[in-house]
């Protein structure tokens, strides 16, 4: 009991200052990118999903995916919470059970955007998430289709 | 083995075969018993080591399964909270789960029906160390997980091991859970099918058990006891049975059968002797009456049916008094049924029975006394014999005799009249020849001695002459009998008078016997005296001086209604002369000088016409011995 309580007040302890600083963009505030060069060009909600809730390991080509967590926060929350429906806390403990039962490791975290972008740029089976705002040439946006 | 069996066992006692039924029944009984003793102790042994080892591996398991499933979660909780805590309860269970993991390694290791999982323990056991040593160190550093790619592959590596440890440890509990469920199937199926094959077992070995007692108990006792039961049928139905084969002494049932043989022997001789009896009885010419000593008749042959013209069933019950004609009762209570009853035998007792159709029948009785074992009177056994012919022939007889005397009597009293007549013409000269001597002897005293003696012989002479004619007349006249009752006593006491002089000269001791029992004689009391004088009178003469002359009297049956008198004149003199013994009773027939020889004749003469005889013989021990004998009733030929 002790310990769910130590949980819950973690938890809320975590998501405090979120809550607080930065308010939650619905809807268009994040977008899916991936490396230039990678064929995939839309991908639907359900797919996205799946491959980043480890679900689907690999591209419609047999590469595997390797999936990038971005740690701007805002970006990060928005994306699980309107995409992934979860927190992201609750991400973090789905992706901690994966790797407790050793299903998968952890995905790879980004500090923010540009980090993410570079690392696509360089990695060609990389996915991530990125605000709308800093797309480039660097890496390439994947359209999410209800 | 039929041979043991012949020797041993067919031979033996009733108990010895009774026993060795009840030990067949026994060794199956003893088979079965042990079947079901040796398939319980087998299932009891698999039952024992599936308790000691096969449930104790089973919960063993589930509990290490449980225990490391436990640890797993708390060390999930440790990796998802950082709580270190966590971790280190976490790490306590691993002691737990060595310990479970070493006991079940130990319980495998003392039985071979667990080789595969003591394998799998082992293989597990060094799993799980590994494992631990890994997680122990792993989860108590998770919080820098994030930045630690060397520790997220540790993660995922153990995550890996403990889903493949799990999923052994889930294996073995399933693999132990399901062995210990199989052994109980196997146990219950096992148990369902003894029960099945005992019960077969059961029904197999009483059924031979049953055959083989059968088969013993037929030969060893059935058999011999239905060779009795056919010994026994075949005597009844044909009084004939085959001697039994040989046994041994100590079998009772053979011992049976052959006391059952020669009890048949025995009866079969008895029977013989039956019917031989039967037979004897049957075709016996005198009449078997067979009395109980209470004399109710119980047994007559057929003789005795034809004899009195009644059945069988009516005579049988009758009294032996109810037999005799009432007139004969008397005598036959006295001479038949009080000697019989008193064990004497009887001896041709003649009396009368009676008859519807003949009226009276004349037989001789004869009796004796059958007796019991304990020597009392049990029957009766008595004959009679049919005298009716004989009578007849006695009557017919009789008749002859009573004729033939006639016609004596008519030629004698012809002889007689014609010597009376001799005699009378001659005692006229002789009284004159002897008055004459007389005269001339005392008219002329004779002085020459030689005359005198010439005239003593010749008044002697004459004298003698006179008294032969006189002996003569009386001979030859026919004699007129008186009967007139007269005991002997009388009759001899008037004879003694007769020959008191005699008897006292010669000094004759007279010793005298009565067994007459003073009973009434009808006799002509003259005649009979002097019969009776002359008798005495030549005894006492042919007897010695001083000599002893016997009399005796007793009664003789001649008849059952009639006796006669016996007397009986024995002297001590020299006996009669055997030549002249056939002549002895005929007139002029004399040895003794100056006899007449008309005494004895005289004697059988009055004898005679009281119907009765005189004889004469020479005693054993010398003398003459002359007996009487003669009814004391008048005879019927007095009445013809």
């Amino acid at each position: 009991m002790t310990r769910y309580i130590l949980s819950f007040l973690i938890t809320a302890a975590f998501f405090l200052p979120i809550s607080l600083s930065l308010p939650v963009q619905a809807g268009k505030g994040f977008i899916i990118v991936v490396h230039k060069e990678n064929s995939c060009k839309a991908l639907s909600t359900i797919e996205v999903q799946h491959i980043f809730l480890g679900k689907q390991r690999t591209w419609p080509n047999g590469a595997s995916i390797t999936l990038v967590m971005n740690k701007n926060d805002d970006i990060h929350e928005l994306f699980t919470r309107s995409m992934l429906q979860k927190s992201p806390t609750q991400l973090s403990v789905y992706w901690r059970k994966i790797l407790y039962s050793g299903a998968s490791m952890l995905p790879l975290a980004m500090k923010d955007d540009e980090a993410v972008k570079s690392y696509l740029n360089v990695h060609q089976n990389a996915i991530s998430y990125i605000a709308a705002g800093s797309l480039d040439k660097q890496v390439h946006q994947v359209t999410v289709n209800k | 083995m039929r041979c043991y069996l012949h020797k041993h066992l067919a031979t033996g006692s009733i108990r010895t075969k009774v026993w060795t039924c009840v030990f067949i029944a026994l060794a199956g009984y003893f088979i079965a018993t042990l079947s079901s003793f040796y398939f319980n102790s087998r299932q009891a042994t698999r039952l024992a080591q599936l308790q000691k080892v096969g449930f104790p591996l089973a919960l063993l398991s589930d509990e290490v399964h449980r225990t490391f499933k436990s640890q797993t979660e708390q060390y999930e909780n440790a990796f998802l909270t950082g709580e270190v805590e966590q971790a280190i309860q976490a790490n306590r269970l691993s002691a737990r789960i060595l310990e479970i993991l070493e006991e079940m390694k130990k319980l495998t290791e003392h039985t071979s029906l667990y080789k595969e999982e003591s394998q799998l323990i082992i293989t597990l056991k060094n799993d799980y160390t590994t494992f631990y040593t890994l997680a122990s160190e792993a989860y108590m550093r998770t919080q820098s997980l994030e930045t630690s790619i060397e520790l997220q592959k540790k993660v995922q590596q153990l995550g890996s091991s403990q889903i493949r440890i799990l999923a052994a440890f889930n294996n073995l509990a399933s693999l132990l859970g399901d062995e210990v469920e199989r052994n109980i199937q196997q146990e219950q199926k096992y148990a369902q099918t003894n029960t099945l094959f005992l019960g077969f077992l059961f029904v197999i070995v009483l059924v031979i058990a049953t055959l083989i007692s059968r088969r013993f108990a037929n030969f060893l006792l059935i058999d011999p006891l239905a060779q009795i039961q056919s010994m026994v049928t075949s005597f009844a139905l044909n009084q004939e049975v085959n001697e039994p084969s040989m046994g041994s002494v100590n079998d009772e049932i053979h011992t049976l059968g052959t006391s059952f043989w020669e009890m048949t022997q025995v009866l079969e001789q008895t029977m013989v002797s039956r019917d031989f009896v039967d037979n004897i009885i049957k075709n016996m010419s005198g009449s078997l009456f067979v009395f109980l000593p209470d004399l109710t008749l119980t047994k007559v042959n057929k003789t005795t049916q034809i004899l009195l013209g009644q059945s069988e069933e009516t005579l049988l019950g009758c009294s032996m008094t109810s037999l005799v004609k009432e007139e004969m009762l008397p005598l036959f209570q006295e001479k038949g049924i009080q000697p019989l009853l008193a064990g004497e035998d009887v001896v041709n007792l003649e009396i009368y029975l009676r008859s519807e159709k003949r009226g009276k029948i004349p037989i001789l009785f004869s009796g004796s006394v059958l007796y019991d074992q304990d020597n009392r009177i049990s029957a009766l056994i008595c004959v009679a014999n049919d005298i009716t012919e004989r009578k007849k022939v006695e009557k017919t007889l009789r008749k002859i005799e009573i004729e033939r005397a006639l016609a004596k009597t008519a030629s004698l009293a012809a002889i007689g009249e014609l010597t009376s007549s001799l005699a009378h013409e001659m005692r006229n000269p002789l009284s004159s020849i002897k008055m004459n001597i007389s005269t001339i002897r005392q008219q002329f005293k004779l002085t020459d001695p030689a005359f005198q003696e010439l005239a003593a012989i010749a008044a002697e002479q004459s004298g003698r002459l006179e008294t032969m004619l006189n002996d003569l007349l009386g001979y030859g006249r026919p004699l007129q009998l008186h009967f007139k009752a007269i005991t002997f006593q009388d009759l001899l006491r008037d004879t003694l008078t007769a020959i008191a002089k005699e008897k006292k000269d010669k000094a004759i001791a007279l010793h005298i016997t009565d067994d007459s029992t003073s009973t009434n004689f009808q006799v002509d009391e003259e005649l009979m005296i002097r019969a009776l004088s002359n008798l005495l009178l030549n005894a006492i003469q042919w007897s010695p001086q001083g000599g002893e002359v016997s009399v005796s009297c007793r009664l003789d049956a001649i008849t059952p209604s009639q006796q006669q008198a016996r007397i009986e004149i024995r002297d001590h003199g020299p006996g009669l002369n055997e030549a002249k013994m056939d002549r002895l009773f005929q007139p002029f027939m004399t040895t003794r000088e100056g006899g007449t020889g008309l005494g004895l004749a005289n004697v059988r003469k009055i004898i005679e016409y009281h119907g009765g005889s005189v004889e004469a013989s020479n005693h054993p021990d010398g003398g003459a011995h002359f007996t009487i004998t003669f009814p004391i009733s008048p005879p019927p030929v007095n009445h013809l």
